[in-house]
């Protein structure tokens, strides 16, 4: 059994006790008359206050601050505006006194993996030819980020414009750096380097002291501008400790308080990059997206902290400028959800990377939010939340809704569905409706527990319980202010969404427990979503690319039929020219070498282009890990073009892997190497380029 | 703050004796090398000792703790892309290691699914807490989980039973 031996094994995995012994030593010598450990709060007035505050949580919530206008039919998801600190206090006390301190055991069933995939979004939008089949291209011959909506920009680990290469890299010795490579063929170089952080134990170190090189970064290249997201701790701008005291050193920030930091450097000479400025915000990353020049950062910010009424900065996100004191966000930019799952806020800044003296505006929902899909002028924020009262157990995901403009972010709606949203991918706006794609959940821990009891006279409500205990798929559509306008439900019961894609007035998803539906959707009608057909195949699709016209490009795993035992990597190509009769064109089952591909769980892996005639993809044998480039025709179905090996100095260290084309080169980045091949020349290497170095 | 009665202070020193091993593990899970592992817990209980906030209780600074070796493990993470598995000769224990594959295995995920397992298998974290630990949504959590235990049924056919 795994757990009991994961648990053998780390206990054969102790320090030393000597080393372990210094450290007691060191801790007696330290104690001084105040205690170190921890203590208590007088615990009388505290079980007072959650009195209070949760009855007030109650009664104020919805009746204060300005409503938006919603109508009847939505009753239960009211956002409101904060009117002032006083009540955003309340609402989070309240979320942190009651949120639920006592361990709970989560059961294994666990939520299908955030397939973060996506391919260039534009391929059809009803016109197609063959040449602008797939705009990965772009109109200058080179491959952009696989991202999911046209003219919506998302970051990415290494990025191109199709003259440079950026790329982020890391060694012990060398330290972190962003890496600026000339992206000509053969004769491919770093011409420049952004350190990051110092090699060695210090770790990493600051761009000009401001923040720290961290957790999941990623880059933007907007024009001659290159921007650094990444979410670390911010060091001196938070006076975190009891005693208020600002200090220097970024430990001492709370633990959990994680600030999401944007750097902007000059790159107008590739040769010599310049810093410009910094930014952060309160909250980790959750994502980012670029329109034009405008960058929109959106974090989530856990109040770790016990709020104190009386200092906003303890409960409400700030905003920081270079090294200046932070910027606590002001009460009328803060909403409020009338049901927030717990004290946590998502912020959402939009930025003039061509400007970025300081953040356009800034605006923070409490409540939570997992997943951000934007359109061109509007961001939704879907957050998971599960529901108390009767329908106790049950999945709800709500949305809330921002108009982007010009950086500019204006809180516009919230609604709510039923059900968990997987990924980006499972939103989509088209003529100002959003349609949403959710999985619900059996109420299966209510089944089992009434089970367990085998309390006779309660058999029959246990039977009744376990057969809600089924998960189906829902396809929702909701109007511009988020209230429903159509639904289709309760599809696929015993199986959960692995994959979606929009395509205008057409939607297609993947469900599977063993055998994988395709559905398509039509939603032309946007009150009266329709499914019209439903294919049924071994095995279910992680990534969906609108391939061509009439092609529907799946990249996903091959299952046994009658046990659902993963079989390896799977290419389908769907025709879905007949929406009532979507078929498979063709398929190419490569489990036999492959097991594997990143594409799984990262949409940016992926390398699509219809017009190209481009599918590359990062995939890994039993042994070894190569990057492929499959052409696809109706005729011969799948052709493997290309299986270039990646080259891996240490076998347990993930690295993301990335691949584009400028003109006929294929630049293939895999963290620590950019390899050059001639895709003209049956993918000869013409170079590859040691980031480490 | 849900308590109705004051616990007993612990004191540094027994802090010190009774996390000394659940920080080291984390770092190891985490780093993969005994002399890095040692680093980082030695950087948590200097930060711990000279930590001037007061702790609201045991959970509390036992999340701060593991907090706190997932931020200083995290630095040699990223400025360690490449470090090796170190070999089983090198260790600074005197018991030698004879770890089951499942540990290999597990040692081979990618870093954060790592740290994700170790905390849910090893700590019996829920995935609420992890997700509060890392600063993550608790869907992201739950698909890291999701994600490793599929690395993991591929690597460890027969042990798996319970992923």
């Amino acid at each position: 059994m795994f757990n009991k031996k994961y648990k053998e094994d780390n206990r054969m995995v102790v320090p030393d006790a000597n080393r372990v012994e210094e450290l007691a030593k060191k801790a007696c010598a330290k104690k001084t008359g105040s205690a170190r450990g921890f203590g208590y709060k007088p615990a009388l007035a505290c079980m007072l206050a959650v009195a209070v505050v949760a009855t007030t949580l109650i009664l104020t919530l919805p009746k204060s601050g300005n409503t938006l206008p919603m109508t009847a039919a939505n009753p239960a998801e009211t956002v409101t505006v904060a009117s002032a600190y006083d009540e955003v206090y309340t609402a989070v006390r309240g979320l942190q006194d009651v949120q639920n301190r006592y361990r709970t055991v989560d059961e294994a069933q666990a939520v299908a993996p955030e397939a973060v995939t996506s391919g260039s979004a534009d391929a059809a939008k009803g016109e197609t030819t063959a040449a602008t089949a797939d705009t990965n291209a772009g109109d200058f011959g080179y491959s952009d980020t696989n991202a999911q909506v046209e003219g919506v920009r998302e970051a990415d680990v290494a990025v191109t414009d199709g003259k440079y290469l950026y790329a982020l890299s890391g060694s012990y010795n060398a330290g972190s750096s962003i890496r600026i490579l000339e992206a000509s063929g053969a004769s491919t170089r770093v011409v420049s380097s952004i350190q990051l952080g110092d090699g060695g134990s210090n770790g990493s170190t600051a761009v000009n002291g401001s923040f720290y090189y961290g957790d999941n970064p990623q880059l933007y290249i907007v024009g001659d501008r290159l921007v650094l997201i990444t979410q670390a701790y911010k060091n001196a701008a938070q006076p975190r400790t009891a005693d208020g005291a600002a200090t220097g050193d970024m430990y001492y920030v709370q633990p959990g308080e994680s600030t999401t930091c944007i750097a902007v450097f000059d790159v107008s000479d590739r040769e010599n990059p310049i810093y410009v400025n910094s930014l952060a915000q309160s909250g980790g990353l959750l994502s980012t997206r670029v329109i034009d020049n405008y960058l929109y950062t959106v974090s989530r910010h856990w109040v770790y902290d016990e709020a104190q009424r009386d200092q906003p900065q303890t409960y409400v996100p700030s905003t920081y400028v270079g090294e200046a004191q932070g910027h606590v966000l002001s009460a009328s930019d803060l909403c409020l959800l009338p049901q927030p799952a717990s004290a946590e806020y998502v912020v959402v800044t939009g930025l003039d990377i061509t400007s970025p003296t300081g953040f356009v505006s800034n605006k923070a929902v409490l409540g939570s939010g997992d997943n951000l899909y934007c359109s061109q002028s509007a961001a939704y924020v879907a957050g998971g939340r599960w529901a108390d009262g009767e329908d106790y157990g049950k999945a709800y995901t709500d949305i809330v809704k921002f108009s982007l403009a010009q950086g500019q972010v204006e809180l516009c709606a919230s609604g709510s569905v039923p059900g968990s949203v997987l990924n980006q991918f499972c939103m989509d706006e088209y003529q100002g409706n959003l349609r949403i794609v959710t999985t619900t959940e059996g109420v299966v821990a209510i089944a089992e527990a009434v089970v367990g009891e085998e309390i006779s006279g309660q058999q029959s409500a246990s039977a009744a319980a376990v057969q809600q205990g089924q998960s189906t798929t829902g396809l929702y559509v909701l109007d511009g202010q988020l209230n429903p306008l159509g639904a289709v439900e309760n599809l696929a019961p015993g199986e959960r969404v692995y994959s979606a894609r929009f395509d205008g007035p057409t939607a297609y998803f993947v469900t599977f427990r063993q055998v994988d539906p395709l559905f398509s959707v039509d939603l032309s009608d946007a009150a009266n979503p329709v499914v019209k057909s439903a294919l049924k195949l071994p095995g279910f699709s992680e990534y969906l690319h609108l391939y061509s016209d009439g092609r529907l490009l799946g990249i996903g795993q091959d299952a046994d039929e009658n046990t659902g035992r993963t079989q390896g990597l799977k290419l389908t190509m769907f025709d879905t020219h007949n929406l009532a009769d979507v078929t498979v064109a063709q398929t190419a089952l490569l489990g036999e070498e492959f097991i594997s591909t990143q594409v799984s769980y990262d949409h940016k892996a992926a390398l699509v282009d219809g017009a190209k005639d481009i599918i590359g993809f990062p995939a890994d044998s039993a042994y070894n890990s190569y990057y492929l480039v499959y052409g696809y025709s109706d005729a011969t179905g799948f052709v493997q073009k290309a299986k270039l090996a990646l080259t891996r100095a240490d076998d347990s260290v993930y690295y993301a892997v990335r691949g584009w084309y400028i003109g006929n080169a294929l630049y293939v980045y895999n963290g620590s190497t950019v390899a050059v091949y001639d895709m003209a020349n049956s993918f000869a290497q013409l170079g590859s380029v040691d980031l480490t170095a | 703050m849900n308590q109705q009665t004051p616990q007993p202070l612990l004191r540094p020193e027994e802090v010190v004796y009774k996390y000394a091993d659940m920080v080291y593990r984390l770092a190891y899970a985490r780093v993969q090398s005994a002399t890095a592992a040692d680093d980082v817990m030695q950087d948590v209980f200097l930060r711990y000792l000279s930590h001037k906030g007061r702790f609201v209780d045991e959970e509390h600074l036992k999340a701060w703790l593991l907090r706190a070796t997932i931020n200083r493990s995290k630095s040699l993470l990223t400025c360690a892309w490449r470090r090796k598995v170190v070999p089983l000769t090198d260790t600074l224990t005197t018991q030698l290691q004879e770890k089951s594959e499942v540990y290999w295995a597990v040692m081979q995920l990618p870093p954060k699914a790592r740290t994700v397992v170790h905390l849910y298998y090893y700590e019996d974290y829920p995935v609420r807490e992890i997700a509060r630990l890392l600063g993550h949504s608790e869907s992201a959590v739950k698909s890291q989980l999701h994600r490793a235990r599929a690395l993991l049924r591929e690597k460890l056919r027969d042990d798996c039973a319970d992923l």
